[in-house]
């Protein structure tokens, strides 16, 4: 007896050490499980709170600027509204005139350094966002969704080591797929596109619209630089994102209104 | 004695504080180098009042890790890393004992042992912290140029930042 009360004063804190790192390897892999994904993260309210205040104040810190962009997204807007009305005129055959909704959000808080990296956006299940929706900013995709609480989303950034994205050449029929490999945020590789594809510096990487998560044609960034890999059949692209995430601080979250039909049509080819 | 806690807590709250406000939203890439990301919080740990019980001591490092990693959206990254150092922190310091033994029991701040120790200690612990730290994140040794990289960068960077902390609030020294 004596002798086990011993062992436990000299060994007990190292059994406590073994014990919680066991504690914290299980919640990182259950983390990591999708299916599991846990309700603990920035989207929680209280951090979410904490997070919103001091963004509010950086936000008070650059509305001059955010005024400048404003203008321009406007302008931007109306000539779209301008472009999509000529093509209705001209079009013959009517089509479904609105495929996705957008939602506009500010971001309370982002990482950027670290291997994987989360956005919290400042609206959530109440202003009609869903867990898997599609982020984009004015000029290039963000990320997905990931979590919602009622007042905040967590979003996982194409900066995030496991976000894959669909994307294709733009104006060309060759189709692949988009990684990060975690080192620079201005920087995303692009991968499996066939290696007869006509490919050019400078072309435009866009998202295929092979899934309802984005529309097709959304730019995403230009090739940088582009090879084959060794003895493959694909080229590994550098693509330069055309948006700077660092500077980031409105998106959108895409509702595609389609999203249950294309679902229940997926279930039935199963 | 309940002056001290008080003490502990405030100092506790303002470091978590600096963390997750404003070192967390620090965007430090210089053009394509994307590997420094600072960290304050390891000097709670390693100078937390040292006759605390051991147990105990890291059960609240695991509770601060967690309290980051809610933050940080990397449940169990900080916790472990936080632990990790809380465990090792005993080891390092008898390996650093000096010639005359510590004297935690009188109210002399650990930093007036003198400043080679000081620095050395520093370093040591930051240093396995910090490569802890970003073994967890990357959960594999595949990367480990990429953690070495990073380890280094983020390393000198906190390094820094807590010398100029224990600058400015141990004046006495």
């Amino acid at each position: 007896m004596r002798n086990l009360l011993f062992f436990l004063v000299k060994y007990g804190p190292t059994f406590l050490f073994i014990f919680l790192q066991g504690l914290c390897f299980y919640l990182i892999v259950n983390n990591n499980d999708k299916q599991e994904s846990i309700y603990v993260n920035s989207s929680n309210l209280f951090t979410g709170y904490l997070n919103q205040k001091t963004q509010e104040i950086t936000n008070f810190l650059s509305l001059d600027e955010e005024n400048a962009l404003l203008r321009k997204d406007k302008a931007s807007l109306l000539q779209q509204i301008i472009n999509s009305n000529i093509e209705k005129a001209s079009s013959q055959i009517d089509t479904i005139d609105n495929r996705y909704n957008l939602i506009s959000s500010k971001i309370c808080s982002k990482t950027l350094n670290l291997r994987n990296n989360y956005i919290t956006l400042c609206k959530g299940a109440l202003e009609g966002i869903e867990p898997g929706m599609g982020v984009i900013s004015d000029r290039s995709v963000v990320g997905i969704v990931k979590e919602v609480s009622y007042h905040y989303a967590s979003v996982l950034s194409i900066l995030h080591s496991q976000s894959r994205i669909s994307v294709s050449l733009k104006n060309k029929i060759h189709h692949g797929y988009i990684l990060w490999d975690t080192a620079d945020p201005q920087y995303v590789n692009a991968y499996a596109i066939r290696k007869y594809a006509d490919i050019s510096k400078g072309d435009t990487i866009v998202t295929s619209g092979y899934s309802i998560i984005f529309p097709s044609n959304l730019d995403i960034g230009v090739v940088e630089k582009f090879e084959v890999e060794a003895g493959g059949e694909t080229f590994e692209i550098k693509v330069k994102l055309f948006d700077d995430f660092n500077s980031i601080d409105d998106v959108y979250v895409i509702k595609s209104l389609l999203k249950n039909e294309f679902d229940s049509l997926n279930i039935n080819n199963e | 004695m309940n002056n001290q806690v008080i003490k502990q807590f405030l100092r506790f709250l303002l470091v978590f504080i600096i963390q997750v406000i404003l070192l967390k939203r620090l965007d430090l890439t210089f053009g394509s180098f994307n590997y420094i990301h600072i960290f304050l919080y390891p000097i709670l740990i390693l100078f937390f009042p040292f006759k605390t019980p051991r147990a105990l001591f890291l059960i609240l490092a695991f509770l601060l890790g967690l309290g980051l990693d809610f933050f940080y959206d990397s449940i169990g990254v900080h916790a472990s890393a936080a632990v990790f150092l809380a465990f090792i922190r005993k080891y390092i310091l008898k390996l650093l004992e000096p010639v005359e033994g510590y004297n935690f029991d009188k109210n002399v701040p650990v930093t007036a042992i003198g400043l080679p120790w000081l620095l050395s200690y520093v370093a040591v612990l930051l240093f396995a912290h910090h490569f802890w730290f970003f073994s967890v994140e990357a959960f594999s040794f595949v990367y480990l140029k990429e953690i070495l990289l990073r380890t280094f960068s983020t390393f000198i960077a906190s390094y820094v930042l807590i010398m100029l902390y224990l600058l400015i609030f141990n004046p006495k020294n």
